[in-house]
């Protein structure tokens, strides 16, 4: 940790090493083959197959389904976004305070499922909330309820689900940043006579919310791109992500308008980005929560 | 290593992959020149039972009979198909082309037409071969049911399938696999002769299925569609019939109606260029030949799509072509496929516009 901003500081003393700007060569190649020239191919055969023009693009803004799909994308993960945001950042602050082993169960409990297969997971919550699934029997079984609750195939469970999947994007993020506030300033906040709810939220809340924005734009931006989980979980009759909408006319080969679809979703994340990084200084933001504010 | 200079290395790795790029299209992973003998040959093996089933009846014979090793290969969709070709990389030499794919206007530039001086079309049942495709066993999509949902009623035909009062529950069809074959059923129930299809009226489709719309789980593969139907959430589905007879001798409460089945053959293809294209040939003229192609039914419930070969007697009441004397359609006929192909981005669309409405 300690080695990393002398590394990158030496650029900036005027460093007489030029020699180790060469060591970014093999990445930057890599990243030109296998990231660059495929998206810019991407990009171009939007315009060009099967024809020159904009007549993908007008396919799919003629095409509801098509434009649904990008709304209820863009809606699911913003408010996937939200709740994530929500429990993550009461989960990070129990972590903050905790005793040190408590702590350390805690945040192992947000790390180690990421570290599961997804695909499994989204199966197991298949398991959980069908018709016949654990929840339903278990409250059946308890006379809590006579007819079986609709939970899998409703957008409850699309956002169940990918809360599942992305909330530690936003735990880790936040807990990084509330790890750098110092508890002496809410204790002197209540020596100078603030209770604790204006402590908070006056002190300590404020300090925090680089950690928020940060993983907020994190899990938006993977949100946009989810497939497995509005597949198995969703109601795929209303509800249809992009990338689902998309796979249809890939599998017929049809890359141009594939392309276009996926160069839409592009400009969409890069708009949010640009947004996020306007209003909320993002390269701050991400350099404090994973730099390790001090 | 040690006494290479950092940039000689790097010019040497630049030289490496600028060589790698522009002779990449060259040649394939399992491409071996055209000519020389072909000691493998990598072959689409879609997995579960059948797949298993497929290696024990086609693959591991053929060996045994030819000394070509035949490598699994990955699904391929008509996509990748068509990527793999553009792209000159020939990772799999015998591919699952869909029928529409299989036909003479869209297969001439994607697939090798089959060799039917080496494979004997004469053996080989109607609609289950085209220029580009050979159907290897037959299957079908049919209707299974709960059989302790209904009170001891028995659904019938597609137009129960369409009576939630008599039979209530939801219904799973492959909306997310076959569309076409979802307007099929469809069709059937509101009354249409099964030789009246085509054109295909996709609107009197959609407003049938419109009626049990709220009813309908659709799914993407054959298991999702079996789990549904098995776990109880749904009490009727469009499914693969081999699915539903698997599931009933497994002994869950499910059955089959055969009425108003939906008849598919499995087509093998060779992708255009395929190095081991004459090979590849001669594994599907062994696969679809009289004396092997019955075997597979000793395994799975696939019937062979050679009408001279012999299927397994005990699990013939389980297979498509015993009940071909009930009202059935041939999806992979030429007259229904070729429609389709010429017509499959409208009905796509109209199929997903009116289902996220």
């Amino acid at each position: 940790m300690a080695l990393t901003p002398r590394i990158s500081g030496s650029r900036r003393r005027g460093g007489s090493q030029p020699r180790w700007g060469l060591l970014v060569f093999p990445a930057a190649l890599f990243m030109f083959f296998f990231f660059a020239w495929p998206l810019g191919q991407m990009i171009f055969r939007s315009f060009t197959d099967p024809a020159t023009g904009l007549d993908n693009y007008a396919r799919f803004a003629q095409t509801p389904s098509g434009v649904r799909s990008l709304l209820e994308t863009l809606a699911m993960s913003a408010a996937v976004t939200l709740i994530c945001a929500v429990v993550g950042y009461v989960y990070a602050y129990a972590i903050r305070f905790a005793s040190p082993r408590v702590a350390a169960l805690l945040l192992l409990a947000v790390i180690f499922p990421a570290g599961v297969n997804l695909l499994v997971r989204t199966f197991a919550l298949q398991v959980v909330l069908r018709d016949t699934g654990i929840v339903n029997q278990f409250l059946m079984r308890l006379h809590l309820i006579s007819e079986h609750l609709t939970l899998i195939r409703t957008e409850f469970a699309v956002a169940l689900g990918m809360t599942c999947m992305l909330v530690p994007y936003m735990v880790l993020p936040i807990y990084s940043v509330m790890r750098g506030i110092n508890p002496d300033y809410v204790q002197a906040a209540a020596g100078l006579g603030a209770r604790p709810v204006i402590a908070f939220a006056r002190v300590f809340l404020p300090m925090s919310l680089p950690g928020l924005y940060a993983g907020s734009l994190i899990v938006f931006v993977a949100g946009l791109g989810f497939y497995v989980v509005p597949q198995l979980l969703g109601d795929n009759a209303g509800g249809r992500f992009l990338s689902q909408y998309t796979a249809d006319y890939m599998a017929q080969a049809e890359w141009g308008y594939g392309s276009a679809i996926g160069t839409i979703l592009l400009l969409v994340t890069l708009t949010t980005l640009a947004i996020a990084a306007r209003v909320l200084k993002v390269g701050e933001i991400l350099r404090m929560s994973f730099g390790g504010a001090r | 290593m040690k006494r290479a200079k950092g940039v000689d290395g790097l010019v040497a790795l630049l030289v490496a992959v600028v060589t790698a790029a522009a002779c990449g299209g060259g040649t394939g992973s399992s491409a071996s020149t055209p000519g020389t003998t072909t000691k493998s040959l990598v072959v689409v093996n879609t997995g579960g039972d059948w797949g298993a089933c497929q290696r024990k009846s086609f693959f591991d014979p053929f060996t045994a009979k030819t000394g070509i090793a035949i490598v699994d290969g990955p699904f391929l969709t008509d996509g990748q198909i068509k990527a793999m070709v553009q792209s000159k990389q020939y990772n799999v030499d015998v591919v699952y082309p869909s029928a529409n794919l299989a036909l003479p206007s869209a297969g001439k530039n994607v697939l090798e037409p089959v060799d039917y001086q080496v494979v004997n079309k004469a053996e080989l049942a109607a609609g289950t071969y085209t220029t580009y495709g050979t159907s290897i066993d037959i299957y079908a999509w049919a209707m299974g049911y709960r059989t302790d949902k209904f009170g001891g009623q028995t659904p019938k035909t597609w137009a129960d399938f369409f009576d939630t009062k008599r039979f209530p529950g939801k219904r799973a069809m492959p909306g997310d696999n076959d569309v076409p074959a979802v307007l099929y059923a469809a069709l059937l129930a509101d009354g249409v002769a099964p030789d009246k299809l085509v054109p295909l009226d996709v609107n009197r489709a959609l407003k049938k299925l419109s009626t049990i719309k709220s009813n309908i789980v659709w799914y993407a593969t054959g298991s999702q569609g079996q789990d549904l139907l098995k776990s109880g959430e749904v009490t009727m589905g469009q499914e693969y019939a081999n699915r539903v007879t698997s599931l009933r001798d497994a002994g869950s409460p499910v059955d089959i109606s055969w009425d108003g089945q939906v008849v598919a053959g499995d087509l093998m293809g060779v992708p255009k260029g395929d190095p081991n294209a004459a090979a590849a040939m001669k594994f599907i003229a062994f696969v679809t030949s009289k004396d092997v192609n019955g075997t597979f039914s000793y395994c799975a419930a696939g019937a062979p799509s050679n009408v001279k070969s012999t299927a397994n007697p005990k699990i013939a009441k389980d297979l498509p072509t015993t009940h071909l004397n009930q009202t059935h359609i041939v999806e992979t006929s030429e007259a229904l496929a070729e429609y389709v192909a010429a017509h499959l981005d409208s009905i796509t669309t109209s199929f997903n516009n009116w289902r996220s409405g």
